[in-house]
């Protein structure tokens, strides 16, 4: 019953967040006639939500006004930066909104049709949303972790040029240029999506616009993404099994003994958990015919043909999409088909 | 800068509801499905699949965040329920859960109205159906969460030993009519309730071989007469409304001898309605379905026994993790 019961919570998160009462309760602690006389809301019911609010431990109350825990003023305030409301929305939704189904609640429908390619209209993997989602996800740590992790390696101290593949936000350049201030980086993404995810705002924002470019293009297919790196990053490869071009494209890019590092979330080899890792691979069923997540080991054997050895694994946990491996790759002098040849 | 420095308070809770709230739906679908049903001998995915007319890839990966929920077990390709799988989600089995889970997650689509009605003010304007889903849900919520804890309070009343005639008023599925005849058989158990639901109540109980030991009484208890000359009444789970709640504790009052007693088995929320957690959701969403329904707090039943002329009002707490719910008793003297 524990599990029948769990999806109370995220559907009460997700009224209060519609309405944001964590934002107003943020600016000052309210009662619940004062909160349904700002939004123009039922008063009875309005009361009854903040109080399964209390219940959730998201809000509490004292001398008849709610107030923000610290979780829901950190992470459901528009206020604190790292604010999650677009996160959880895209979350509620089958493969974070990316395909043909609605809310997770038509998973029965979703199961025994599998994946059908979405429409135009009900693709959001290009929508402002789904950008500040993948924001709000490497803010709240990610992207600070892997800064920290990749800054205790020799070689990123010595690098001076990188890429940031479909780096969407910037924030994990942003995060990676502060530990190394030498480094000068290149942000690689779809025409439109660093605009989307507010990239050039942030570099403003935290003062490398002058350490930092854009560049679109479109890094799934073989493309001349630059030459010259050190350091190539990219987060989130769900279609590493078909994704030739785009470690093809990697390897002509760096330099020879440049690094490749894959953030990416993993499954044991088992597909036995752990848990999270496990329904984020039947969620990835509905985003792509071959989307899916690889264990650390099938990962390493899906890149090193490309031209590329490992040389580290780091694991970063309490992430919210499972269990999360930095994977350390650096290019050998030979790519993959002369490898192959070779061979 | 935020993005160079982590935030010192986790989000780990924030991330725990939104992967329950997908857990939940997605085991809502395996049991719609029948999926622990055809899993009691160990199958590939495929063969499930194939079963089910299910895909078999999403067959594959729904399998194995079963396994990693920990009510299916997976060796080598093969796939086989676990024991809490096994025990709870059969259907057929002795501790079948499989229609409390439907109608608890069921319950998702009248959350899925509350921005609607915090907007508009207007209640679905409903009222409680209760389909066969339902009654069975209900009936094995009660074998499997509250039975032992409400017989155990009511065997050591003295007055439950010494009743001649217990009604069980709004009984439903009946489990509760079965106990108390079960634990004293010396008494007349008469079981009230809409004629439909009747219907259900005598087959549900006609599978235990008891029918013959209850009685079934068909009506609508805000309207009909209820009876008199009872030594208990029993009230389980159907006093969530307010506005004539006064008026059925006054019936009830009125149908039982003098020294008779009225035991109440609710859900209980706080004097200060943001605790417990179940209870407190509860009573927003069947509020949603009409302002008139709403869960109560202990002191609410207290002082409303009292006015329908009820003394020696006692409490037993018998509050779990899922069902918090609480034994009110009241004595007509």
């Amino acid at each position: 019953m524990q599990i029948a019961d769990g999806y109370q919570d995220l559907q009460i998160m997700y009224s209060a967040l519609q309405y944001d009462i964590f934002t107003q309760l943020s600016e000052a602690p309210e009662t619940a006639k004062g909160i349904s006389e700002k939004n123009g809301t039922d008063p009875f019911i309005t009361e009854k939500l903040l109080n399964a609010l209390v219940s959730i431990d998201l809000l509490f109350k004292c001398d008849g006004e709610y107030h923000n825990t610290e979780l829901s003023e950190i992470y459901l305030s528009k206020k604190s930066p790292y604010y999650q409301g677009d996160y959880i929305d895209t979350q509620k939704l089958i493969s974070f909104g990316t395909s043909s189904y609605g809310d997770w609640a038509e998973i029965g429908k979703a199961l025994e049709k599998g994946y059908i390619p979405p429409s135009k209209e009900g693709f959001r993997l290009y929508e402002k949303i789904f950008s500040l989602s993948m924001k709000e996800m490497a803010i709240r740590g990610e992207a600070q972790k892997t800064a920290e992790i990749l800054s205790q390696y020799p070689w990123f101290k010595d690098a001076k040029r990188m890429i940031d593949i479909g780096g969407t936000h910037g924030l994990y350049s942003i995060a990676l240029l502060a530990k190394n201030p030498k480094l000068e980086g290149t942000l690689f993404d779809i025409p439109g999506v660093p605009e989307l995810g507010n990239a050039p705002e942030h570099f403003k924002q935290y003062g490398v616009s002058d350490r930092i470019r854009i560049q679109n293009g479109n890094f799934f297919i073989r493309t001349d993404i630059g030459s010259g790196y050190d350091l190539a990053f990219i987060s989130n490869v769900y279609f590493l099994g078909t994704a030739d071009d785009l470690l093809d494209n990697i390897f002509a890019a760096l330099n020879v003994n440049g690094r490749f590092v894959l953030k990416n979330s993993v499954i044991r080899k088992d597909r036995k958990g752990p848990l999270i890792s496990s329904l984020l691979d039947l969620d990835m069923c509905f985003w792509g015919k071959k989307h899916q997540l690889f264990s650390v080991d099938e990962c390493i054997d899906l890149i090193e043909p490309h031209g590329f050895e490992i040389e580290n694994v780091n694991m970063l946990e309490g992430c919210c999409l499972g269990a999360i491996a930095i994977l350390v790759l650096k290019k050998g002098e030979l790519d993959g088909l002369s490898k192959n040849l070779e061979g | 800068m935020d993005c160079q420095k982590t935030s010192k308070v986790n989000s780990k809770p924030i991330d725990d509801i939104i992967y329950r709230y997908r857990l939940a739906h997605m085991l809502n679908a395996a049991v719609e499905k029948g999926i622990f049903t055809r899993m009691t001998v160990p199958k590939k995915a495929h063969q499930l699949a194939e079963e089910i007319h299910y895909d078999p890839r999403t067959t594959e990966k729904l399998l194995n965040v079963l396994v990693a929920s920990g009510l299916m077990i997976k060796s080598g390709e093969e796939y086989q329920n676990s024991l809490v799988g096994q025990t709870f989600l059969v259907d057929g089995e002795q501790n079948y859960i499989g229609n409390l889970v439907r109608i608890t997650v069921g319950s998702n689509a009248l959350l899925d109205h509350l921005n609607d009605i915090l907007k508009n003010g207007s209640t679905l304007q409903r009222g409680i159906d209760f389909d066969r889903v339902q009654l069975l849900g209900h009936a094995e919520g009660a074998l499997c969460e509250e039975l032992d804890l409400v017989l155990n309070s009511i065997k050591g009343m003295p007055e439950f030993s010494h009743a001649k005639r217990i009604l069980d008023l709004g009984g439903g599925h009946g489990v509760y009519s079965m106990a108390l005849a079960q634990s004293n058989p010396s008494a007349i158990v008469a079981l009230f309730d809409q004629p439909n639901v009747i219907e259900f109540a005598k087959e549900f109980i006609s599978k235990y071989e008891m029918d013959g030991k209850i009685r079934f009484i068909s009506g609508d208890f805000n309207t009909d007469d209820i009876g008199t000359g009872y030594d208990m009444v029993f009230v389980s789970h159907v006093l969530y409304l307010s506005s004539n709640l006064p008026s059925i504790l006054r019936k009830i009052y009125n149908s039982l001898n003098n020294g008779g007693t009225v035991v109440l088995n609710h859900w209980m929320i706080d004097d200060c309605r943001t605790s417990p957690r179940v209870s407190v959701i509860f009573d927003l969403y069947i509020s949603l379905i009409s302002r008139d329904y709403g869960c109560h707090t202990v002191s609410e039943f207290n002082e409303i026994l009292r006015d329908a002329g009820f003394e020696d009002v006692s409490v037993f707490d018998i509050r779990t993790p899922h069902s918090p719910s609480m034994i009110v008793v009241g004595l007509k003297k």
